[in-house]
């Protein structure tokens, strides 16, 4: 299973790495540097996405052919509608 | 900032990831009380950093249950997929309410998980049974509800996620611990994110408060193995009913 090797390879690793970064930043903040914050965010940014790897790779490993047509045009129907709603507001949806 | 108070936050967050993953658990019941009875932190801010102690610790361990392979991805992601919904909700709801609501229902809340506790951890379903469309609806359901309680009060989601398995959808208990790990990393996840783009998370609490988790769970599974748990449950549910008390006491404003 390619999900076991994904978790060992890539999750472990990361893991620790976003917990290195995070004791960098926060000795870098409590001592009053610049550019403490921005790697204390980079962390935890780095943790919050980290559980997108595994289900990517479920999706990868579970959908199929067809699912990942479906999948695309819903993901083609939201970006439109995302696109209208960011550059001309909620007022300009057919719906509203 | 005061570094005393910083060394707190990560003390306070070890101490109840050590107590939780001697347990099971992923120690959001015994962190948040911590964090806003002890260190005075306000609820939401408290809530926010026990989602991503737990999000650390259930990453580090579903790590070891995948290489075990007792998850059951399929499963997981079915109920993830309303859990991930009800977690969305769950901490959008409680950026709206008053402090002193979620003070109340986590104490609620944390009257039934010492409930739990003094019941006993096993959990005996009839394994390898076949699961019908209803069950699965009511599972799914069920685990949305998981979900909006997890991105609300700040908890893994375990105590409701373990039954649903289990006893719902007759998942061996080994598969479902794995299960439930797995989905509670993807749980605190995303509830994790909406607290973290309302700024509600203070990057070096936050910080802090995973590498103390992050520690006190890796201890608190070794020390696991050497204690009498049916002891340290009862003690654990003991606790939890002080903290309960309390919770709703601070939600009525009885206490600050």
């Amino acid at each position: 299973m390619i999900i076991k090797k994904v978790y060992r390879v890539i999750v472990r690793p990361m893991l620790v790495l976003s917990l290195l970064i995070l004791a960098t930043g926060i000795m870098l903040s409590s001592s009053n540097i610049a550019i403490g914050p921005e790697i204390l965010k980079l962390g935890l940014w780095m943790l919050i996405s980290m559980p997108m790897i595994p289900i990517l790779t479920l999706l990868y490993e579970y959908v199929t052919k067809k699912d990942l047509y479906i999948i695309l045009v819903i993901a083609i129907i939201l970006a439109i509608i995302l696109a209208n709603v960011y550059y001309y507001g909620f007022n300009h949806l057919p719906f509203s | 900032m005061a570094i005393d108070f910083l060394l707190l936050v990560g003390f306070v967050t070890g101490a109840g990831a050590f107590l939780g993953s001697m347990l099971g658990l992923g120690g959001g019941f015994i962190i948040v009380p911590l964090l806003t009875i002890l260190l005075g932190l306000p609820i939401k801010e408290a809530v926010a950093l026990s989602l991503l102690s737990i999000l650390a610790n259930s990453l580090s361990a579903s790590v070891v249950y995948v290489n075990r392979d007792v998850v059951d991805f399929r499963l997981g992601l079915i109920l993830e997929t309303s859990t991930m919904l009800g977690a969305i909700a769950g901490a959008n709801i409680n950026l709206m309410i008053e402090e002193s609501v979620i003070s109340t229902v986590f104490g609620f809340v944390l009257i039934y998980v010492s409930y739990r506790m003094f019941k006993g951890a096993s959990l005996e379903g009839v394994a390898g049974k076949k699961i019908g469309n209803k069950q699965l609806g009511i599972g799914v359901f069920g685990a949305f509800f998981a979900g909006i309680l997890s991105g609300l009060l700040g908890i893994g989601g375990g105590i409701l996620k373990m039954p649903i398995l289990v006893l719902l959808l007759s998942v061996p208990t080994r598969i479902a611990i794995g299960t439930s790990m797995f989905m509670i990393s993807l749980t605190s996840a995303a509830s994790t994110y909406v607290y973290f783009s309302s700024n509600m998370i203070n990057f070096l609490y936050g910080g802090i408060a995973v590498i103390g988790a992050f520690s006190g769970a890796q201890i608190g599974s070794r020390v696991s193995l050497r204690v009498n748990v049916t002891t340290l449950r009862k003690l654990f549910g003991l606790i939890l009913i002080v903290f309960s008390v309390l919770m709703i006491l601070k939600g009525f404003g009885v206490i600050t």
